[in-house]
């Protein structure tokens, strides 16, 4: 009793480190939020939704200061592209009218795209070891474990694609946690669309992402763009990735890893959308 | 009351910390503002209340945003223990005391979580590129701590509640 006494502090520390560790091993192979993470989320998450808006309000502030003369430049180039494609809009506005067949492919396209939900970013992992964020949207909006999560880049020939962001991990009532393809726990399956030959990859504390083709007798370049193949049926497939960026061959020279450039700049998402996809 | 108001501060710092905190980072790292408000009320309270605020810190940091439940959690909880049974030791006069604390405590977290995610089996390889951002991080929380302390100081004043003995101002 007496020993109990006088070091009560030292076997408190031990019994917490002994409970935790086994939190550790059980959460990291559960996969479903619990109902205190739950809880917590659905009251902290509208808090920190006011909060990330305030912040983001400052930051684009700053950044239109900081930035005037570049704003000026771009919005003449952006008006002088407008006004060109007007004209081509035009134009093609009078082929599609005049074809019954091109009509109805716009028809059928828009039926197989997928239903996707509009959130914000309400939180993100300031920790440097994880790249991860929670979105605004939950189960009460439909979103489920494993959704995709994209984004509306605008490459370098000017066109709008969609550029993967990461997946839905765990999904509370009215938010959600998401973990981006930069993140080590992420890996996906991707294809490169010069050589049409798949690969797995993945990111890492760096925040780099890299990966290898199946097939290691291929040969690839610098600047192929990488899409998802859809193997594994998490991702869907054609939702571009990035280009590759750097290969290096492995200490064995039996196969070349790949580094990707994600089209996604990270440093700069507030908004974000998430693919419904029915598995 | 001081407890209750500790126990909303680090609320509110978590809050901060996933929210503002991220839009002002010197390349792309953030303070920890959770660590100086643990090291700040483990000094200046008793063993239980800093550990159910590290735990609650802990806590609330992984709900919020991480998978696994306990990384945070861990860290927190060594820190705020070191600090409160270490305090009697330390001469909490001198600010190198405060400098050093933090240095050690931002030490002590990422050290934590890189044991951690070891044996999660991530692959913790690329540790210089944290290192690095280690070193920026406890630089920006050397930087904040004294005026973190200087607002607690400020808001429990304000609210007429005895935060410590001797409310050392720095």
């Amino acid at each position: 009793m007496k020993f109990l006494l006088e070091n009560y502090k030292k076997l408190i520390f031990v019994l917490i480190i002994l409970i935790l560790i086994v939190f550790i091993g059980v959460s990291s192979s559960s996969y479903d939020m619990s109902a205190a993470e739950n809880g917590t989320g659905n009251v902290v998450s509208k808090i920190q939704g006011v909060f990330f808006n305030i912040g983001k309000t400052f930051s684009n502030a700053a950044y239109s200061i900081r930035n005037v003369s570049k704003l000026n430049e771009r919005n003449e180039y952006l008006e002088n592209s407008l006004y060109e494609l007007m004209d081509e809009n035009r134009r093609l506005k009078q082929i599609v009218n005049r074809s019954e067949v091109l009509k109805a492919e716009y028809e059928l396209q828009k039926n197989i795209e997928y239903d996707y939900e509009k959130c914000q970013i309400i939180s993100k992992d300031d920790s440097s070891w994880f790249t991860r964020f929670t979105v605004n949207k939950g189960s009460n909006e439909d979103l489920k474990k494993n959704d995709i999560v994209i984004k509306a880049v605008e490459t370098d020939d000017g066109i709008v694609q969609i550029g993967l962001l990461g997946i839905v991990t765990q999904v509370g009532d009215n938010w959600s946690k998401v973990i981006t393809i930069t993140d080590e726990e992420c890996k996906v399956t991707f294809k490169d669309i010069e050589n049409d030959q798949a690969g797995i990859m993945s990111g890492s504390i760096d925040q780099k992402i890299s990966g290898y083709f199946l097939n290691n007798k291929v040969v690839a370049s610098l600047g192929d763009e990488i899409f998802t193949s859809g193997i594994g049926n998490i991702y869907i497939k054609d939702i571009y990735i990035g280009k590759i960026s750097m290969i290096e061959d492995t200490t064995d020279a039996s196969t070349s890893r790949i580094y990707i450039e994600p089209i996604v700049d990270f440093s700069n998402i507030y908004d974000v959308y998430v693919l419904k996809v029915e598995r | 009351m001081k407890r209750v108001l500790m126990f909303l501060m680090i609320l509110f710092g978590v809050i901060m910390q996933t929210t503002l905190l991220s839009f002002f980072s010197i390349r792309e790292v953030t303070p920890n503002i959770i660590i100086l408000l643990l090291i700040i009320f483990s000094f200046s309270t008793d063993f239980f209340t800093s550990i159910a605020l590290a735990l609650f810190a802990g806590l609330i940091s992984d709900f919020l945003i991480l998978n696994t439940i306990g990384i945070n959690v861990l860290s927190y909880f060594v820190i705020a223990y070191a600090c409160n049974c270490l305090k009697y030791e330390m001469d909490l006069d001198k600010k190198i005391v405060y400098v050093a604390t933090v240095v050690v405590a931002t030490l002590i977290y990422h050290g934590i979580t890189l044991f951690v995610m070891f044996f999660l089996g991530y692959n913790v390889s690329h540790i210089y590129y944290i290192a690095e951002k280690i070193l920026i991080q406890s630089a920006m929380n050397i930087a904040l701590f004294f005026i973190v302390r200087k607002f607690i100081f400020f808001i429990f004043k304000i609210l007429k509640v005895k935060f410590d003995e001797d409310l050392n101002e720095i």
